[in-house]
């Protein structure tokens, strides 16, 4: 329903929609699309290096996966959680998928994790600098950043969702960080 | 290279990043067109006994879409493999792709009402079987249809409507098969 209005979704009221969608009512999945698109949006936007029209895929996906998988939603945490968390595995699966197929092609791992982003307009109207830095971090180093330093993942989390060791996890950080201030002081 | 910027002033501009952003686009009608697709049982239609008049309408829906998206995009656009071509150029392949299949799906839908007059002749179980599947496809078809005139140029939705019509032919080719064997074994 496009007239569904935003100031409908002022309370803490998921629970709801979500018992409704799982019966099958696609307005109330609408109603929780509209609260969470922007947070998912902007979580998939930066995990994929800025690459809007690729995060819109992501974000179709997601949510028809969230669809898919109501079920599996107990309600043990919250459901803006639960789907923020799918949703960061529906993108770093579908970036690793990227990365291989690029590496296969090129057979040159660096440059396959550094280009995965694809050639499309990165920015469309958000030339920010310190976001331009993070959307040109290497693949991996940038997931790091992103679940940690932006969205609060832990490294035991990071590690499980990008399947890394959470060793591995912190070296990223340390070299994202070290990264992101290097193309900040350009 | 030493930096300007410390850690410290660095994780507090990380901090005050907005988490929210807003998407160019609403990709709400492509969501609802797929999840549309795979409903819960529940939301699943009542099995259409008028498979007939519903698959002739359908043809017409087809027929309609087909004719909208072949005039709508340009013919030229080289044929590519799909793996290959760029998703930009993705509704003039379609379109080609559509025309590729057209006549061999017309053809197959002509056998396919003349399956229907003799209904009669296969298994009732049989019937009921191709009534649901292809109301399935009906329903699918409908909502991608609707879904592409908000978004004509969604790669993600031109797949899939590509993908419905080749279900569609192969549904339909089975369905010949059935009917002629069915046919041999009555003779």
């Amino acid at each position: 329903m496009a007239l569904i209005q935003r100031n409908e979704f002022g309370g803490n009221d998921d629970a709801e929609w979500v018992e409704r969608a799982r019966n099958g009512d696609n307005t109330a999945f609408e109603m929780l699309y509209r609260k969470h698109r922007n947070r998912i949006y902007g979580l998939v936007w930066r995990l994929c290096g800025g690459d809007a029209a690729l995060a819109e895929d992501l974000l179709q996906e997601a949510f028809v996966r969230a669809w898919q998988k109501l079920d599996s939603f107990r309600g043990e945490s919250q459901f803006g959680t639960w789907l923020h968390r799918l949703s960061a595995n529906v993108a770093l699966s579908d970036r690793r998928i990227r990365v291989r197929r690029l590496e296969r092609e090129t057979e040159l791992e660096g440059a396959a994790e550094r280009t995965a982003t694809g050639a499309r307009d990165v920015y469309a109207g958000k030339r920010m600098d310190l976001e331009q830095a993070i959307a040109r971090l290497p693949e991996r180093a940038r997931t790091v950043l992103v679940l940690f330093d932006i969205e609060g993942y832990r490294h035991a989390e990071i590690a499980e969702l990008a399947d890394m060791a959470v060793g591995s996890s912190k070296a990223h950080l340390h070299r994202a960080r070290k990264l992101v201030r290097e193309e900040l002081e350009k | 290279m030493t930096s300007g910027i410390n850690e410290k002033e660095l994780l507090s501009r990380l901090s005050e990043l907005p988490r929210e952003v807003e998407p160019e686009h609403d990709v709400w009608p492509q969501i609802s067109a797929r999840i549309n697709a795979v409903a819960p049982e529940s939301l699943a239609p009542q099995r259409n006994r008028f498979w007939i008049p519903r698959a002739a309408a359908a043809a017409a829906v087809m027929a309609l879409a087909a004719g909208w998206l072949f005039f709508m995009n340009d013919a030229s656009t080289p044929l590519e493999s799909p793996q290959l071509a760029d998703e930009r150029q993705l509704p003039g392949r379609f379109t080609l792709l559509m025309k590729g299949n057209e006549a061999e799906y017309q053809a197959a839908f002509r056998e396919f009402v003349a399956i229907g007059e003799s209904r009669e002749q296969l298994e009732p179980l049989i019937v009921e079987q191709i009534e649901s599947s292809w109301s399935d496809m009906l329903r699918t078809e409908s909502e991608l249809t609707n879904a592409l005139e908000l978004n004509p140029n969604d790669p993600f939705l031109n797949r899939r409507m590509l993908e419905l019509r080749e279900r569609q032919l192969d549904f339909l080719r089975q369905i010949a098969s059935l009917e002629r064997k069915n046919r041999r074994l009555t003779i």
